[in-house]
């Protein structure tokens, strides 16, 4: 499977990839906001899409705003990345169409489940309503 | 969770760190220089709420951070409250700011590779603590348009009495 990270700040991109190799992830690229993923998503044939929400320029919700919007990008899983679990921001994300969200600190099992989750819910009939959280 | 050492992939990432914290701390201060100067740039106070976001999110995310963690987040949310003008960005707020990221570059650049790191000082962590329980006390969303509150006087008396 192949995986994108997008985070403004290394330090968490690198410490989403060590968790994603412990898990057996190999294909996993990065990217520091939006803007830089896009036309990565574009390029790539990404499997899956690990954003961070809070990010200058193209933020993670505006991004998965775009992904949406995109007929060869829409369908893939997106899993939000946030260190608050602010309400109106992960309502705003599920409204938004996102597949899954994770709170900070995360271990690697956590980050498994919500992986198999996502995949899981992909696997079953068409939800009424933005399914995943 | 005390811990006595830190792994191989928990030292690598710690290093990692404590150069991207560094950099992102030189910018903070840099932002705060600015606006102590009196110069105003957009997104000057943003880009400082992020930095101490993100140095939030990863302080979390790493074993041994706990008080940088805590520390961090009463920073970040006196920038978030200067952000959005609920108080006004007076020299005192600033300065506490400013403080805050020197005290954490020097913990990085001192004990950054200890596995456990130790606690940042005690009196700034009290300013940022008044500064929290003045701001639980300020309720931004009764009216968009208030006039940011000033703390600046007494913060000033509170450190000057500490």
């Amino acid at each position: 499977m192949k995986i994108l990270v997008v985070d403004d700040f290394s330090t968490m991109r690198r410490i989403i990839k060590n968790l994603l190799r412990k898990l057996g992830y190999e294909q996993v690229d990065e990217a520091e906001d939006g803007a830089k993923a896009l036309p990565m998503l574009h390029g790539g044939a990404y499997d899956f899409l690990i954003t961070d929400l809070n990010m200058p320029g193209m933020s993670g919700l505006e991004l998965l705003r775009a992904v949406r919007d995109d007929a060869s990008l829409s369908k893939l899983p997106v899993l939000v990345v946030t260190a608050d679990a602010n309400r109106e921001q992960i309502v705003e994300a599920a409204q938004a169409g996102v597949n899954g969200y994770v709170v900070k600190p995360f271990t690697a099992a956590v980050l498994q489940e919500k992986i198999e989750q996502i995949f899981a819910n992909r696997t079953k009939p068409a939800p009424r309503e933005s399914g995943g959280l | 969770m005390s811990q006595s050492f830190l792994s191989e992939e928990d030292a690598e990432l710690r290093e990692f760190f404590i150069e991207d914290a560094s950099e992102l701390l030189a910018e903070v201060r840099q932002v705060l220089a600015n606006l102590l100067r009196g110069e105003v740039a957009d997104g000057g106070m943003q880009s400082v709420r992020r930095a101490f976001h993100n140095l939030k999110g990863a302080s979390m995310s790493l074993p041994g951070c706990d008080s940088l963690e805590g520390f961090i987040r009463l920073a970040e949310s006196l920038a978030t409250a200067l952000e959005q003008g609920v108080i006004a960005a007076n020299p005192e707020v600033l300065t506490l700011l400013d403080e805050a990221a020197s005290a954490i570059q020097s913990m990085l650049a001192e004990h950054g590779n200890e596995p456990r790191l130790p606690l940042l000082p005690n009196h700034l962590l009290r300013a940022l603590m008044y500064c929290q329980d003045r701001l639980v006390g300020i309720d931004a969303s009764l009216d968009s348009v208030q006039t940011p509150v000033s703390l600046d006087e007494p913060l000033r008396q509170f450190r000057a009495a500490k």
